[in-house]
C-alpha cells in the first residue's frame, strides 16, 4: 500500500543540542574524510 | 517496492531532517544531517538518535525499536529530498560500526531496484569503489542521483 509521507520545511532546528550537533558533525566528517584521503572517490565520479 | 516511510521535518536549507520512530521501545527521535566534506559537492550522511530532553545526537544508540527497515527507507527519502536541492552531490555515507554499516547495506539491497531508478551507488571494499552489487559487505558507500532526463 503506498503511503504518501509528510514533509514539513521547518524555521529552525531547535530539537538538537547545538553543540552536540557540531560535536557529532566534526566526528562524522573526520570519519568520512579520513577515508576519503585514502581511497578517492569512485574512479566514475572523479572530477 | 514502496516501503512505509516516517514523515519528515527538514530544515529551510534541506540539509538537516527528523523524525521520529515509532516502535516497540516507544517514540525515538532520529536525526539525518548532510554534511559538506569538501566543495562544491561532496557531502557526508549523517544519522543518529536524537536524546529529547539533552538534545544529544548519537549514532552509537542501538534503539532496537523494531522498525529499521521503516528507518531505512524514511533516510533513503531524506536523501531523496536532500539531492533534490543538491542534485550534483555526492552523497558518502559510513555506519559508526560495522554492525550499523551492514544495516545500511541491508537497506540499500532491499530497496536496490527502487535505489537505482534514482541514485548511482558504489560500495567501499577493501579500499576500492565498486558499483553496489546486493549482499556484499562493503565499508561504505557513495551515492549520486542519475542526472534527470527531463532536467
Amino acid at each position: 500500500m503506498l503511503k504518501t509521507i509528510k514533509i514539513t520545511k521547518v524555521e529552525f532546528d531547535s530539537t538538537i543540542n547545538e553543540k552536540q550537533k557540531h560535536t557529532f558533525i566534526e566526528k562524522k566528517v573526520t570519519q568520512a574524510k579520513k577515508t576519503l584521503k585514502r581511497v578517492g572517490l569512485p574512479k566514475d565520479l572523479e572530477y | 517496492m514502496n516501503l512505509d516511510k516516517y514523515d519528515l521535518k527538514v530544515s529551510q536549507n534541506f540539509i538537516s531532517f527528523q523524525f521520529v520512530s515509532e516502535g516497540k521501545n516507544g517514540k525515538i527521535l532520529k536525526g539525518i544531517i548532510f554534511t559538506l566534506i569538501e566543495a562544491p559537492n561532496i557531502w557526508n550522511l549523517g544519522f543518529g538518535d536524537i536524546d529529547a530532553i539533552s538534545g544529544e545526537i548519537s549514532d552509537l544508540v542501538v534503539s532496537d525499536n523494531g522498525d529499521s527497515e521503516k528507518i531505512l527507507a524514511t533516510v533513503a527519502q531524506s536523501a531523496l529530498v536532500f539531492s533534490e536541492k543538491y542534485p550534483d552531490a555526492l552523497i558518502y555515507a559510513e555506519g559508526s560500526t560495522p554492525s550499523r554499516t551492514r544495516l545500511y547495506r541491508i537497506g540499500l539491497s532491499r530497496n536496490f531496484e527502487k535505489i537505482t531508478e534514482t541514485f548511482m551507488i558504489w560500495g567501499l571494499l577493501d579500499d576500492e569503489w565498486y558499483p553496489f552489487q546486493k549482499n556484499t559487505d562493503y565499508q561504505a558507500f557513495v551515492v549520486k542521483r542519475k542526472v534527470d532526463k527531463f532536467g
